[in-house]
This record gives C-alpha cells, structure tokens and sequence, in this order.
C-alpha cells in the first residue's frame, strides 16, 4: 500500500475542521486543500526518504541467512524529504486550486509547509523500521513495516 | 507512538499562524485542526507504507540504504 491518498486525509481533515468548532462556507473546500498538500507531501517523501544502513542483522556465512535483528531509521528532511519550502508552493496550488482565494491564502500555505515539515521531521525521529526482516544470500528477502 | 501526536505539533502550528499574521479568534481552532489532520495522515502513513526488499547486508547489519514501497 503505498503513501495514503487525498480522499482519505481529505475524510480526516473534514472530521478535524468539524471537531475544532470551525464551520464556515469554506470548510469542505480547505479539507480539499489540506487532503491534496499533505498526500502530495507523504507521496513526496516516501520516494526521497532512505532508510538508513546499518540495522542490526544476524546472518551468519555461509548463506548469509537470518534477519535483521534491530531497528532502523528514516532519514529526515530536507535531504530525505520535502522541506517547508518545498511543501508550501504545493500548498499554495492546492489552496488555489480548491478555490480558496483570501489575501491571506499565501501565509497559510507557509504555515502548512511549516507544518509539513515539522511532522516529517517528528516521523523520522519517532518512527522506526520494525526489526525481523528476514535476509538470505545477505539481501533482505522481505518487505518490512515502520513501528 | 511512531507517528508525532496531534499535541505534539498543535502548540508550533499556533506559534507558526500567528507569525504568519494569523490572529483571528480561531486561529487556536484552525491549529488544533491542522494538527489534528497531519497526525492522522502521518499514522496513516506508518500503518500503509513498507520498506521494499533487496537491502544489501553483511552478516551483522545492513549495508546499504534501503526504500519504501
């Protein structure tokens, strides 16, 4: 399953708006825009983010057989992801594109790229790749999961 | 928890809507929804994506980057 896509965060970002007291004419458009910034975003990061060499492995020789053994990392932004500078132009363009048109549409679209980053940034420190992955011929052989 | 919580992004966002200039009475309201979706869309994230195979590795760790798929 790749990164989740905008309908999905479009739903949560709906229930959000609602759950915060926030009910103008404009709500369903803005859950647009926010499901649109940060599906492009994720989308954007799980292409440019590496994890990281150097989980702990047991795959003892000769068949290099076994499994990784510790967690991994993800590397962070803004070289394993996009930064806040990257993220608020596409915020921008899916502000606009919802149709929100307000003078003040540009700042908020820095204060979701902003937010898009810290969130990245927050993932990559809390987030691990889940040890067990088996190895054999000293590859893994399997995909893995993020705890 | 892997994914950042909606407290632990709500507070920045807030100080990020007011040096933007965005200082209405529901700017506390709109931070709280902000966080609140991104936190969601992260553990979404964690839940979906996974860490694609073909990793390098010598017999005590890994040795080259990996993806995810």
């Amino acid at each position: 399953m790749p990164a989740p896509q905008a309908a999905a965060i479009e739903n949560l970002a709906r229930s959000a708006l609602k759950s915060a007291g926030l009910e103008g004419e404009n709500i369903p458009e803005l859950a647009k825009a926010l499901g649109d910034t940060f599906a492009q975003m994720l989308g954007m990061f799980a292409s440019m983010t590496m994890v990281l060499p150097g989980i702990p492995a047991a795959a003892p020789p000769p068949a290099g057989s076994g499994s990784t053994v510790g967690p991994g990392m993800l590397l962070p932004p803004p070289a394993g992801g996009p930064g806040a500078s990257v993220i608020e132009p596409i915020a921008l363009g899916a502000l606009q594109g919802a149709g929100l048109k307000g003078e003040k549409i540009p700042e908020l679209a820095k204060v979701l790229g902003q937010a898009g980053e810290l969130g990245l940034t927050l993932l990559c420190a809390q987030a691990k790749v889940a040890p067990g992955i088996a190895v054999a011929g000293f590859v893994t052989t399997a995909p893995g999961r993020l705890m | 928890m892997p994914a950042p919580q909606k407290a632990q992004l709500e507070g920045a966002i807030l100080g990020f809507l007011q040096s933007a200039g965005l200082k209405g009475e529901n700017a506390p309201d709109l931070a709280s929804a902000i966080a609140e979706t991104l936190a969601g869309a992260l553990d979404m994230f964690v839940q979906q994506v996974q860490v694609a195979p073909g990793i390098a590795a010598t017999p005590a760790a890994t040795a080259a980057p990996g993806r995810l798929m």
